[in-house]
């Protein structure tokens, strides 16, 4: 029986500030040292100033998980001496002495097992330690205060995960969950951290950290829990202990044993108050926090009819879902959805291509519209799309300047098909048994009209001059 | 002109044209030069003071809006961050240090145009009772300079009584600003915690600890703790006030008001001098007009251990970060791993201060937090619930401020419990948060003695008029030196 | 009863190298025993003092830029980043 627990650590990206000082909370791309100030470097005399926002979306995270929210949320300090961690204590959350962090007692439901979580935290992220060159010529460390202070979430589970497969599916519902919250952009590197904790058969808990991505996690689960059923089958016992995530071998390693059991002297952090968290506030983050994507994709097929794959591909895709909210009116939510789901996704692939997209909601609902409405073809809309997306254009424009409009007219068509049969004699002999040919000459004909050709009119007229031939 | 005017007095002969700011700073500079070789107040003197008083000098001519200090020149204790002078905590770990920025109440008190005359000295981070604990040697007692003059805000109360300057800021954790106050002859505050905001306090104690006014009036004090005081942003710690005027009806004297004698500071133990003073205290009160009771704080015997065990504890992590990494001293750190690097450095902390931290240490370590710690801070809530007690059968308390007189410099350095014990009566105020002055009332063979009062929560206003109303009574010498 | 190792122990966890750890022992050991009398005391109540703060009460989520260019100010560097002693 496998048993795996986790520990997660998920930067709250998406705020302005950090969590004890105004420095900016997503560091990334800055000169190093340029995102500090006395606070959060721990200059003598400065205090920390706790940030209202990161409590919301820390509490707004442990309702969506199913957490009890403490009435009074408190913060403690972990003292230890690193190069990173500026005050030489962070600041953190500990529920030893009773319950007094941001979420507890919580449970998730993956693949029916229930997950329970045991625990969630408000924590700072210390600074980061840059080795130069190989540890023997170096003589100093380097050290990037930047990050010292971002706000970070720590959410950990009870081993109750039985498998990798598990394990993955809430690491994606996580990812899911604070991205449509937006608290935090799970695709930026370092933003979500997880280790894991495994244990086979009642035997002894192996500590698995440093592992890079989720699809390393994986990895990693599966090669430990190989390691220890083939040490176990030899009647090898199993040493309880921390081990490294090799990213470049794909295997676990044992990690130096310096992590003894550490005294942290866990206390009070005084500096802040006991932050009063009562009912009403619970009720106005509940009320506010943005639906969750199991709702929407419910949503999506029970109210619009929109088939389960398309739904699920919508629902998890914040960007996609909340174009569809604005572009769609009901009546046109099959379309839109479609045109979301299958066009769209070719020119919004990336994120940059995403904050390069000319495209609004009104684009889509035209878009829509024209094709239920026979204004344009499928075929038509496809490329309308592609010029929309990249010069913002509107429809109407668009077909008029490309010349999109629909060729629904008989004698025109006609005309394009008295060009076919005379091109594609052979092609018409066959027609008259082979209904694929039909199709064929179909093609042809759309191809001539560059799309524009009305493709049921076409095969009418197409059947009806070969029945007369 | 003399310098031994009090700050209100200053004010009104800037405001009246008899005296300039520029003749008083210098006259201010030239007192320091001579006195300091006596009495070693001063860790550094602001070299742009003179500078200063000019320019505000010319702005009053010119009829310029000035702030409501007029120049006054206020030292700082060495704890409180200057911006542009150094700040060393008197420890060789922050000899080189200087802030970037000035905490608030420094702020607060150059945006009413005060001159920051210089730092002043302090028992290294604050932790002692005498100021010789400082990396730069003792601060002496001008009354008696072979005595103490009380710490750790020793600089502060020396600076104010020795006419180096007119008012000062220090901090109070166990008694730090009430203590030199009662050994030199001043008036000293401990403000409500969370009254006076903390941010630029390099912090020893920061669940305790307050930033405190001394000079030589109670109507000084008052004007001073106006400007201080009040919410920062900086500090979430600090409480609205609603921003009272504290000099305000300061002589409405103590007629009818309940005071309560703290019996178990008056009994065993104190000095037979400071017993008979606090017994004329106490009648002249009565006198006013106060209906002065005994009153029993019985947890007050624990409150020394309760104070020392959490202090110890927080100085232990407060003080983690002086690593000399960042800031402190010269000492090059090629080549050394980090461990090693950091243990050598900070065994430059003063044996007072290491102390501590290993007693600090040893109250958090794994297993005993529930037996020192918790304990402890149960302790402290009991001492609270007796103070709100008595605080419903009286208006405000009264107890002399050290149960004995100052004492020779090197006489008690070698025994840290004997010095924690003296701390006995001021204690109780740190660790319930309430307010609490020390107002000059004799002297015996010299030395002075101070007399105490305590209030509940907020009662500042109270206790100022209190220790107005007793300070009046009294007509000391001025400072021998 | 406080030894020589417990002190010596207390130095490596707030990492400060102790020249003549005995000194301690005896003073640190007074102290402590001092304390002791805080463990025989019975105390009914088990409040603690604590401050408190509602939500609406804390620091607005915005970025404010510190203008003070402080890494020039700190003790050592190297092109900007902050040199600490090596970690082996």
């Amino acid at each position: 029986m496998t048993k795996i627990g986790l520990e997660i650590h998920c930067q709250l990206t998406k705020l302005e500030s950090k969590l004890f000082c105004s420095c900016k909370a997503d560091y990334r791309g800055l000169e190093p040292n340029a995102n500090i100030c006395p606070v959060c470097i721990g200059f003598p005399g400065s205090l920390p100033i706790l940030n209202q926002k990161a409590v919301e979306k820390a509490a707004m995270i442990s309702i969506a998980l199913g957490c009890k929210v403490p009435q009074k949320i408190g913060f403690f300090r972990k003292n230890y001496f690193y190069p990173d961690l500026p005050k030489s204590f962070q600041i953190t959350q500990y529920n030893a002495y009773g319950p007094t962090s941001i979420g507890y007692d919580g449970k998730v439901l993956i693949e029916d097992k229930e997950i329970k979580i045991r625990r969630i935290q408000l924590e700072e992220d210390p600074g980061r330690l840059i080795y130069e060159g190989s540890s023997e010529k170096t003589q100093v460390t380097l050290v990037d205060y930047n990050r010292a202070g971002t706000p970070l979430v720590e959410i950990v589970t009870e081993p109750d995960f039985e498998t990798p497969k598990q394990v993955r599916l809430f690491l994606n519902l996580l990812a899911d969950l604070v991205e449509n919250l937006g608290v935090s952009d799970p695709s930026l590197e370092g933003a979500l951290r997880v280790d894991g904790n495994i244990s086979i058969d009642k035997g002894n808990r192996v500590e698995i950290k440093n592992v890079g991505s989720f699809r390393d996690i994986e990895k990693a689960l599966h090669f430990e829990i190989t390691r220890q059923q083939s040490l176990a089958e030899r009647n090898i016992p199993i040493p309880a202990e921390t081990r490294h995530w090799d990213e470049a071998r794909k295997i676990t390693v044992s990690a130096r044993s310096k992590e003894e059991e550490q005294d942290y002297r866990y206390f009070p952090e005084t500096d802040i108050p006991a932050i009063l968290i009562d009912k009403t506030v619970i009720e106005r983050l509940s009320k506010n926090m943005p639906e969750s994507v199991i709702s929407k994709k419910e949503r999506y097929t029970k109210k619009y009819g929109i088939p389960l794959q398309v739904a699920e591909v919508l629902s998890s895709d914040k960007f996609y879902s909340d174009l569809f909210e604005q572009a769609n009116n009901e009546k046109n939510a099959k379309e839109i959805a479609n045109l979301i789901t299958t066009d769209l996704k070719g020119f919004a692939d990336t994120k940059e291509r995403r904050e390069q997209l000319k495209l609004t909601p009104k684009h889509l609902t035209d878009l829509a519209d024209a094709i239920m409405n026979n204004k344009i073809t499928r075929n038509s809309g496809k490329i309308a799309l592609q010029e929309i997306v990249k010069t913002g254009k509107s429809l109407s424009e668009i077909i008029s300047s490309l010349d999109l409009g629909h060729v629904d007219d008989q004698s025109s068509l006609s005309k394009v098909i008295d060009d076919v049969f005379v091109e594609e004699q052979k092609a018409v002999v066959e027609a008259k048994n082979d209904p694929d040919t039909i199709n064929y000459l179909v093609g042809k004909v759309m191809k001539k009209t560059k799309g524009k050709a009305d493709p049921s009119l076409t095969l009418d007229l197409i059947k009806k001059r070969l029945d007369a031939q | 002109m003399s310098l031994e005017i009090s700050a209100t007095q200053y004010l009104k002969q800037i405001k009246d044209g008899s005296i300039t700011i520029e003749e008083y700073v210098a006259k201010t500079l030239k007192r320091i030069e001579k006195v300091e070789k006596k009495v070693h107040a001063f860790i550094s003197v602001n070299e742009n003071a003179l500078t200063q008083a000019k320019q505000l000098d010319k702005k009053l001519k010119a009829k310029e809006k000035v702030g409501s200090c007029l120049g006054m020149p206020i030292s700082i204790k060495d704890n409180i961050c200057t911006k542009g002078m150094k700040t060393t905590c008197a420890s060789k770990m922050l000899e080189d240090f200087v802030a970037p920025y000035d905490a608030t109440v420094v702020s607060r008190l150059k945006s009413q145009d005060s001159i920051i005359i210089g730092k002043v000295n302090l028992d290294e981070f604050a932790m002692g009772s005498t100021t010789e604990f400082s990396y730069f040697g003792p601060t002496k007692n001008p009354w008696n300079t072979d005595y103490v003059p009380g710490g750790s805000s020793g600089g502060s109360g020396v600076s104010v009584s020795a006419l180096e300057c007119l008012a000062s800021l220090g901090s109070d954790t166990g008694g730090s600003v009430r203590s030199p106050a009662s050994f030199c002859s001043v008036v000293g505050l401990k403000p409500t915690y969370g009254l006076v905001s903390r941010y630029g306090l390099v912090s020893f104690a920061n669940s305790i600890e307050q930033i405190g006014p001394l000079a030589r009036t109670v109507e000084d004090v008052a004007f001073i703790l106006n400007i201080i005081s009040g919410r920062d942003l900086h500090d979430n710690t600090t409480l609205e006030n609603g921003k009272p005027d504290y000099t305000k009806d300061l002589d409405a004297g103590v007629s009818g008001k309940k005071i309560g004698i703290i019996s178990e500071m008056i009994g065993d133990g104190v000095d037979k001098d400071v017993a008979a003073a606090t017994n004329r205290a106490i009648s002249k009160l009565q006198r006013l007009g106060a209906e002065c009771v005994p009153v029993s704080i019985d947890s007050a015997v624990h409150s020394v251990a309760a104070y020392y065990t959490i202090a110890s504890a927080e100085a232990s992590s407060n003080l983690a970060r002086y690593d000399n990494v960042r800031y402190g001293f010269d000492f090059d750190l090629e080549g050394y791993e980090f461990n090693a690097y950091i243990s050598k450095a900070r065994s430059s902390f003063g044996p007072e201060v290491t102390r501590r931290m290993l007693l600090g240490a040893f109250v958090l370590s794994a297993g005993y937090y529930g037996k020192y710690y918790l304990k402890a801070q149960k302790v402290r809530s009991m001492i609270k619930s007796q103070l709100d007690e008595a605080f419903k059968k009286v208006d405000l308390l009264v107890a002399p401020t050290m149960p004995i007189l100052p004492f020779k410099i090197g006489e008690k350095i070698d025994d840290p419990l004997t010095l924690y014990l003296l701390d006995i009566n001021t204690i109780i105020a740190n660790l319930a948060g309430i307010p609490a002055i020390s107002v000059p009332y004799e002297l015996a063979h010299g030395l002075p003695i101070g007399m105490q009062f305590f209030a509940n929560v907020m009662q500042e206003k109270l206790l100022l008029q209190a220790a107005y109303a007793l300070h009046k009574t009294t007509n000391l010498p001025g400072v021998p030196i | 009863m406080v030894k020589r190792e417990e002190i010596e122990r207390l130095g490596d966890l707030i990492k400060i190298e102790l020249k003549n750890p005995e000194k301690y022992v005896k003073q640190v050991e007074q102290i402590i025993n001092y304390f002791e009398r805080l463990d025989k005391l019975e105390i009914s109540s088990d409040k603690i003092l604590t401050q408190e703060l509602t939500l609406d009460k804390l620091r607005e989520d915005k970025h404010i830029l510190y203008d003070e260019k402080i890494v020039g100010k700190l003790k050592h560097t190297k092109e900007n980043f902050v040199k600490a002693p090596k970690m082996i």
